[in-house]
């Protein structure tokens, strides 16, 4: 590999921030992108790492996939403390925001490289180490979800 | 504009607007210090929470001091609470208690049971991995897990909870990997023992009483019971014996079980597959329970897998799942899966209602100010019943954005003809339906049929999708207006006995005439 772990990360860092806002929305997405680069790349298995890019993908979306575990308990905790969890609206569209919460956090990862990466299936299924059906499907099923939702 | 354009055109516009409001990418040298300042100013809210739980901790200990007395190089001190003040907390709000069978008796219950604090309730005990989860009425979860894998990579399990700014902890008779401040979790991997031991507890700081007396337990001697656990679990035991009878004149098989347990989710699997190793051919059939949006999308992620069968049984789904081995050739007949499916559907029978259902009869519009808490309260719901309605609620808890809010219906029937079944093939999804409620399933011998609740343009209306059920490929969708409904529709009926006749409510009141689901109407776009 050539590039050092800074220039891989400044190479990809935009569109992986954007990856992370499509996953888990904008305000925790620096955070979520923050960990998984620090922990991808603190890992032993980094310095072998083939494809860094399809690598740090995969890695924010386990983190994803993790913070998505833990949102039911980081629900019941914070509702406690009784802190309003509604913040400033971002520029984003409530029915952007429906949209997505619609979507399952894979279908997410499915459609970001899709249409803001221009991936192939292929590419998809290369990139998140899944079936080339199992893309389709995941696909297919968010359009059908965001036909409804967005037009 | 074609439509299909016009989709990618508003998918590309939504990615869009997500990435810009999430502003510019952190520096390469700014990562650290990003994932540390976010951790400090959740710290605030989450010193909140450990105030509140100091005075747990300290009940805790007290319930727990039989357990410490009798080994005095334990430890009593509460090692994430040493340095925080008590303080008053206050109330936690009361939360209905799952609706789940009763554990069932069994050795690692007897382990357990003295290691529990007063207040809590044992809600299950099984696995693999071993593992047991408390309740107290305050909806405080428990949970103990022990991961008796010889082959465990000491640590695997706790990269999971790696915490790099707490670091590793030492603790007597075993050593504490790591312990993570957010979740406020351990993993212990106990002297002389292929295990770990992880310790989850959301609201409290760990008592080290707990963790170690659950460690002495789990002397080499106990560990030839806890292995019991393996087939002990509800239903488990039942899936393993029922894979079995098809499997053992055909194969010498290897049957293995997983099973996840929580209030809002409950998942067993079984795979079975020949004992050669050097063949991967292997049938795995999985019980899921549904809610919304989860069919049989994201079962299989493997390349050689294909879902040969799906089966209803009130409001689980029944995937069995075919993994082709290097021979191409499948593991098994078509004749032994739907003997399986058909042994395996009375076991899930009575597992009806037990616990919250993803449904909802009313949206709220989130409003700034608004709280998880606050939302729950207005509506007189618990948080554990707008949290099963809600996926993500959390992550996307913005202003403006419609959360559901669950609450019973009374049924009101509607008539439909099968007939028209026929037409409904080629219908087109229209672009005015929204799915502002209930989810259901109906299954026929060839379908799954995902029907939804919610509105059209003109009112109440209900939209249906049919996926093929030994593919998982959706076939087509219809959608029936209600006529006399201002909507949102919801289905009332769970599970739907029959796709052309469907129980449906309109709320928020109102009477409507009989509408025939399948022939009335059929939308179509241009």
């Amino acid at each position: 590999m050539g590039l050092s772990a800074e220039e891989v990360y400044a190479k990809h860092a935009d569109e992986l921030l954007r990856f992370a806002a499509t996953l888990v929305g904008p305000s925790d997405a620096e955070d979520l992108l923050s960990s998984a680069v620090l922990r991808a790349m603190s890992a032993a298995s980094w310095a072998s790492v083939k494809s860094p890019r399809a690598y740090l993908f995969r890695s924010v979306l386990n983190e994803a996939r993790q913070l998505a575990r833990s949102s039911r308990r980081r629900l019941l905790r914070e509702a406690r403390a009784a802190v309003p969890d509604a913040v400033d609206p971002p520029i984003v569209r409530p029915e952007v925001l429906n949209a997505v919460a619609k979507l399952s956090v894979d279908q997410r990862a499915v459609v970001f490289l899709t249409y803001w990466c221009d991936l192939t299936v292929e590419e998809v299924s290369d990139t998140l180490g899944l079936s080339q059906r199992t893309t389709e499907r995941r696909l297919r099923s968010a359009r059908t979800v965001l036909r409804r939702l967005l037009l | 504009m074609n439509r299909v354009d016009e989709l990618d055109g508003e998918i590309r516009r939504a990615l869009n607007e997500l990435g810009d409001a999430a502003g510019p990418a952190p520096r390469f040298d700014q990562l650290e210090h990003q994932h540390n300042a976010s951790s400090s100013s959740r710290g605030e809210r989450r010193l909140l929470v450990l105030l509140g739980a100091t005075a747990l901790v300290v009940a805790g200990l007290v319930g727990l001091a039989v357990v410490d007395r009798d080994s005095a190089e334990i430890s009593t001190e509460p090692r994430v609470a040493a340095s925080i003040p008590t303080t008053p907390q206050s109330v936690p709000p009361t939360i209905s208690s799952p609706a789940f069978p009763p554990p069932a008796a069994s050795p690692l219950s007897e382990i357990v049971a003295p290691l529990v604090p007063d207040g809590f309730t044992v809600l299950y005990v099984g696995g693999p991995p071993q593992t047991a989860v408390a309740y107290n009425q305050s909806g405080v979860r428990l949970e103990m897990t022990v991961d008796m894998d010889a082959d465990v990579d000491p640590g695997q399990l706790g990269d999971e909870f790696t915490d790099t700014a707490n670091g590793k902890v030492s603790a007597d008779g075993s050593t504490l990997l790591t312990a993570q401040g957010d979740l406020i979790r351990a993993v212990f991997s106990i002297a002389g023992c292929p295990c770990e031991l992880a310790v989850l507890d959301d609201y409290r700081p760990l008592s080290s009483g707990i963790v170690t007396g659950l460690a002495t337990a789990l002397t080499p001697a106990n560990r030839s019971e806890i292995g019991d656990f393996r087939s002990s679990p509800i239903g488990t035991a039942d899936l393993r014996a029922a894979v079995s009878t098809i499997t053992e004149s055909s194969l010498d098989a290897t049957i293995e079980g997983e099973r996840v347990v929580g209030p809002q989710d409950f998942n067993v699997s079984v795979g079975a597959g020949p004992a050669d190793s050097s063949d991967t051919s292997m049938l795995t059939v999985e019980a899921i329970r549904t809610g919304t949006a989860h069919l049989v999308d994201d079962i299989t992620d493997a390349s050689t897998g294909t879902i040969v069968a799906t089966q209803w049984v009130n409001d689980w789904q029944l995937v069995v799942t075919s993994l082709t081995g290097a021979d191409q050739q499948p593991a098994f007949t078509t004749t032994q899966i739907e003997a399986l499916i058909e042994q395996l559907s009375p076991l899930f029978a009575d597992w009806t209602n037990t616990g919250p259902t993803q449904s909802g009869c009313a949206t709220h519009t989130v409003v700034k100010g608004d709280s998880i808490m606050s939302i729950a309260q207005r509506y007189s719901i618990t948080l554990d019943e707008l949290a099963a309605a809600n996926a993500d609620l959390e992550t996307l808890l913005y202003p403006g954005v419609e959360i559901l809010i669950p609450c019973p219906a009374t049924p009101v029937g509607v008539n439909g003809d099968q007939t028209g079944l026929e037409s409904f093939e080629h219908a087109i999804i229209p672009p005015d339906f929204s799915v502002s409620n209930t989810v259901r399933f109906a299954t026929t011998d060839d379908s799954v049929y995902v029907i939804s609740g919610g509105n059209d343009d003109q009112g109440g209306a209900i939209l249906i999708d049919r996926i093929n059920r030994t593919t998982g490929e959706l076939e087509g969708s219809s959608q029936a207006p209600v006529q006399g409904c201002a909507g949102p529709v919801t289905i009332s009926e769970d599970p739907v006995a029959d796709p052309a006749a469907v129980s449906i409510t309109c709320t928020p009141t109102g009477t409507k005439d009989t509408v025939d689901v399948f022939t009335s109407q059929t939308k179509s776009s241009t």
